[in-house]
């Protein structure tokens, strides 16, 4: 017994070390760019270590205003510890993300060990875990959710211990990891209460309390969200931030909802307008080709695309659910499971993007569960057969799953950078490293974050990368930082982020404009003024140039 | 229990009835209309060819037996379009029947059946399409006529033999299904029949979906129809650009260049095509829009209202946990059925996927059996209210959908009509999708254009993609022409576009004696009395 736990035990560490292997390999230069979202959470963690307070000089803030679009603040906290061992390399901020990112693999073995009582199933979905591109990708992006599906599988785990073993600190230890996972997304905060609420209601019997037992339990775990819930339901800025991200800011919605206007029953028409949109959007969630084709939105091209689960898996999660459906005495797991997919997709089902994959992971890490139940199902069938021919079946789907996986590391760490550099903010930080070398020769850089290669799009937190590539104080930041009077301009030392207007400002003197041919009359341009040119990934399309007047 | 059904068929009946004149007619629908009255009347159809086999639409040919099928009742009933729509609501009707009949091979349980035609009959989708003229709905009840006739105790082989050949003239994709979806039959429902025979019995409906896609092959354009309407996955040029861009990429990067080959290649078609099929029948077209574009279907409702999701899931289940054989066997059919969707790209294909609604309706209904009476009732009549409150509230589907079924171009028509008794008449070709189908519907004029005397025949004898620019003495302005000014003898009333009123050059007369407008408040036609010609 002894032998066969070292045994599982190497293998779910061989499984980890696997994960970790794919999820920090070359993490120094893939993503080959800090995306705004990292180079801001980063700068405003330094700001917090360094202050206490975010770069607008907010102390100890609830939500960060960043760029607009107030974030969550857990990853910012836990980078800010992370930079006070590493300091601010860019690294730093990717840090958080693979730690949770790989105690994720081991979470989820023991959690499906608890649910399906099958080390087997529990085996393959920590090494579906290690392996999924979704996974993969999120943890290496500097992503906060990724410690949130940690902590609630470890909630639940407990919670299922509890059932199975009684003791008190289960029960209590679920409710309060439960409810930190709340601090870490949003979208956590809404699906997690929810999901409990399923959870006691699915296995109520079973966790037989009484009154007595639940209420201290209720009670701990209110007290420890009732900061989040005041936040949510009375801080402006978090109000402000689910407005934004409301479904109802969906264009189509907002065309639909004007064609009743001024007609009777507007209003209750409105709601069901409302109501019928969002229930399209949430079952669009479940489109296998988002699920296998094209959810991680790695590149350009629909048809040729990366999905959250690799493709090869697209059996075995449809033989998981017969394994699941079919399995006896499992009745209150199989609900279980069913409402985590359910409400895990809910907040991606309400929100403005047709598909928003980084508010759904929770769900789609339980499609790997289920996917492990399908593979094991398989793989007792495979037993039945001759040993060739399970040979020759196993062979042929290891070699399916290498090479879909090789074909998600090919885009992931080839076309990914090619196809979407423009949406990392692929070159900000080449702008800015030249911007500060410059900075002493000129009275004034000017720097209009209208870019693209397609079509012009306003690159945002062009202050954040200003800063933080030229090692700029964030005391100094929190002083120097005011918005101007031009168009989208802001200011801080010598740096003017804003439109840049040609006719007017080509006879400014002594002052380096860094525009895109967007925003620059590429026909009138004094071409001997540019003195350096900015290239996206491809090193052909233009981005930026430096004009120094 | 047969009150229940004759009930739900006559409550079925209702729902197609009411606000009969919704949906109003696409181009497409029109043009079959108007050419089932020429068929009827004159015996020749639009283009003036007589009992073709292939017509025309503006995006493909179109197979025979819808259109003959309308000029049939037309010549019975007379020409009008409540006519046409009477012969599709039978249809509905007759889909829901069948649906009870089919459920019976599936599933012992009589409240199953009755299920399954009162979700068949309170379909949103099945009662729009029983309101216009479309292949896609006469395909589903020949297809379940088919099964039927296949898994009756007497194998009726000329019902089958004629259903087939119904099958095949009716629609361009039952060439793929028909011999996979008869086989099947046969194999799953036919205990009394060996494999071998059936293998046999199945040749002649493979040896006839042959023999008519030969046929189809001979017309001159069949092959681009094909690429461009039913395998338009292998023409898709993003698909082949990202291949040879990603290999790019790969070899810049320093790759093994073997390895992006293997990765990226026409291979990618079969994962491109599989999921593009499964994305036809996942649960938001089934149960949250069918459809967006308000040609097929209602556009807030997917193919049930929403609260059938819960008997779906229940029933698929049910199904699987039971494990019965024969049961199981309607996901294949449902597969089988709707897989010609993976080759049309990138949209979605919802005509193709209606064949397989009366075998979605009885995994419903399946679970409806299995849950308590109580939620049983509430399901029912959640899934009749949302029903009943769209097809009473139907302004919004109306105004989303009026670009390709312009209700508003009744009144265009109808003072086009009255104009070109009297005078000659100019119209943009872009005030609708195709303006001439509906003038076509509403007058009894024909004229057969383009008629050549010296051979005897039509000019357009295969007409694909054709686009009819004159009838009679209404000229359509294309967006080639220009506008200069008339000669004493030239004298135009013309109904102009926006795009058309634009171009009008400074000394013309742009004097508007009047504009109509579309459901959106939108001005779309201005006419201009007299003045303009075009060159």
């Amino acid at each position: 017994m002894h032998k066969v736990r070292l045994i599982i035990f190497a293998l779910v560490l061989l499984v980890t070390l696997l994960g970790a292997f794919w999820r920090t390999v070359a993490i120094d230069r893939f993503p080959v760019h800090l995306s705004h979202d990292e180079v801001t959470q980063l700068y405003d963690a330094m700001s917090i270590a360094q202050t206490g307070k975010d770069i607008y000089g907010n102390f100890m803030p609830f939500i960060f205003k960043s760029v607009n679009d107030y974030k969550s603040p857990f990853y910012t906290y836990v980078t800010a510890l992370v930079y006070m061992f590493f300091g601010g390399e860019e690294l730093t901020i990717r840090i958080p993300g693979l730690v949770f990112g790989i105690l994720l693999i081991p979470a989820v073995f023991i959690f499906t060990h608890a649910l399906t009582k099958s080390t087997g199933i529990a085996l393959l979905a920590s090494f579906l875990t290690a392996i999924s591109p979704f996974e993969i990708f999120f943890s290496r992006k500097s992503f906060e959710n990724g410690a949130g599906i940690l902590l609630m599988v470890t909630g639940f785990m407990l919670l299922i211990n509890f059932i199975k073993r009684r003791g008190t600190i289960w029960l209590y230890g679920g409710f309060v990891v439960l409810a930190a996972a709340m601090y870490t997304y949003f979208s956590h905060a809404i699906v997690i209460p929810l999901l409990l609420l399923s959870f006691v209601f699915i296995f109520w019997r079973k966790l037989n309390l009484s009154p007595r037992q639940l209420m201290p339990v209720i009670l701990v775990w209110f007290l420890m969200i009732s900061p989040l819930l005041y936040n949510i339901v009375l801080n402006p800025d978090t109000r402000q931030r689910s407005k934004d991200v409301f479904i109802k800011q969906d264009i189509n919605l907002g065309e639909k909802l004007r064609f009743l206007e001024g007609k009777s029953f507007a209003s209750i028409l409105g709601y069901k307008t409302l109501i019928d949109y969002s229930f399209n959007r949430y079952l669009s969630q479940l489109n296998p080709q988002y699920l296998f084709g094209f959810g991680l939105d790695l590149t350009n091209e629909n048809a040729v695309n990366v999905g959250l689960l690799l493709l090869t898996t697209l059996p075995f999660l449809l033989l998981g659910v017969i394994y699941l459906i079919k399995k006896k005495n499992f009745s209150g797991e199989k609900k279980f499971i069913l409402s985590w997919v359910l409400l895990g997709v809910l907040p991606s089902g309400l929100t403005f993007e047709p598909f928003s994959p980084h508010r759904s992971i929770m769900a789609f890490t339980m499609l790997n569960i289920v996917t492990a139940a399908g593979l094991y199902l398989f793989y007792i069938n495979l037993n039945k057969l001759k040993l060739v021919v399970r040979g020759i079946v196993l062979s042929c789907i290891a070699l399916l799953f290498i090479v879909n996986f090789l074909y998600f590391l090919h885009i992931y760490f080839v076309n990914f950078p090619y196809e979407k550099s423009q949406w990392i903010h692929y070159p900000f930080k080449q702008v800015s490293l030249y911007a500060w070398s410059q900075k002493d020769r000129v009275d004034q850089i000017i720097f209009d974050p209208v870019f693209g290669e397609a079509q012009p799009v306003i690159g945002t937190a062009a202050h954040y990368y200003l800063a933080y590539y030229g090692n700029y104080p964030p005391a100094s930041m929190q002083k120097e930082y005011r918005p101007g009077f031009r168009p989208r301009e802001v200011l801080f030392d010598k740096f003017s982020i804003r439109k840049v207007d040609w006719r007017e400002d080509h006879s400014l003197k002594n002052v380096l404009i860094i525009a895109s041919p967007w925003a620059l009359p590429m026909d009138s341009l004094p071409k001997e003024k540019i003195e350096k040119t900015f290239y996206f990934y491809d090193n052909k399309a233009v981005a930026f140039y430096a004009i120094k007047l | 229990m047969k009150v229940y059904l004759w009930t739900a068929v006559l409550f079925a009946l209702f729902l197609r009835i009411i606000s009969f004149d919704f949906p109003f007619f696409t181009a497409d629908e029109a043009r079959i209309t108007s050419r089932a009255f020429t068929l009827s009347s004159e015996g020749v159809d639009e283009l003036g060819r007589r009992t073709p086999l292939i017509f025309n639409s503006l995006n493909d040919y179109q197979l025979p037996v819808v259109s003959y099928l309308i000029s049939l009742e037309v010549l019975l009933f007379g020409k009008s379009q409540l006519a046409v729509r009477i012969l599709f609501t039978l249809i509905g009707l007759g889909i829901s029947l069948l649906t009870y009949l089919v459920a019976q091979r599936f599933v012992a349980n009589k409240g199953a059946w009755y299920l399954s035609a009162f979700l068949i009959a309170f379909s949103p989708v099945i009662i729009f399409l029983s309101r216009v003229p479309n292949e896609a709905i006469v395909l589903t009840l020949l297809l379940l006529a088919l099964f039927y006739c296949l898994t009756r105790d007497r194998l009726s082989w000329i019902a089958v033999f004629t259903i087939s050949i119904a099958i095949l003239l009716t629609s361009k994709s039952a060439w793929l299904t028909l011999t996979p979806f008869t086989t099947l039959t046969l194999l799953f429902f036919r205990d009394d029949l060996s494999k071998r025979r059936i293998l046999f019995l199945s040749l002649p409906s493979l040896l006839l979906s042959l023999f008519t896609a030969g046929l189809f092959l001979q017309i001159p354009q069949s092959t681009r129809s094909f690429m461009e309407n039913n395998f338009n996955l292998f023409s898709e040029p993003g698909v082949f650009n990202a291949i040879n861009r990603f290999r790019g990429q790969g070899l810049e990067s320093g790759w093994p260049p073997l390895l992006a080959r293997a990765l990226f290649n026409k291979l990618a078609f079969l994962p491109i095509g599989m999921l593009h099929w499964l994305a036809n029948l996942q649960p938001a077209v089934l149960f949250g829009q069918f459809d967006s574009t308000g040609r097929w279907g209602l556009m807030s409702m997917g193919v049930w209202s929403k609260a059938a999701i819960i008997p779906f899931v229940a029933g698929l289940f049910s199904i699987l946990k039971l494990g019965d054989k024969k049961i199981l066997m309607i996901f294949p059919l449902i597969l089988i059925l709707t897989y010609p969707a993976a080759f049309v790209y990138p949209k979605l294909s919802p005509p193709l996927i209606v064949p397989a609604l009366p075998f979605l309706a009885i995994i419903i209904a399946i679970g409806l059996m299995t849950m308590k009476r109580l939620f049983q009732i509430l399901v029912v009549f959640l899934i009749m209210l949302e029903l009943a409150v769209n097809l009473t509230f139907i302004e919004q589907d109306i105004k989303n959908a009026d670009k390709i079924r312009p209700s508003w171009i009744s009144a265009v028509v109808s003072d086009i009509i009255t104009s070109s008794h009297s005078q000659s008449i100019l119209v943009s070709d872009d005030i609708v999708e195709d303006i001439l189908p509906f003038v076509l519907l509403e007058t009894n004029l024909f004229i057969a254009p383009k008629f050549d005397q010296k051979i005897g025949k039509v000019i357009v004898e295969y007409p694909y993609k054709y686009r009819q620019i004159k009838f009679g003495s209404i000229s359509l302005i294309g967006f080639d022409n220009k506008f200069t000014t008339c000669g004493r003898e030239q004298q135009f009333k013309t109904f102009l576009s926006l795009r058309d009123f634009d171009r009008i050059e400074e000394g013309l007369n742009k004097q508007v004696l009047q504009q109509y407008y579309d459901r959106l408040g939108q001005s779309r036609v201005m006419v201009v009395e007299k003045g303009l010609c075009i060159k």
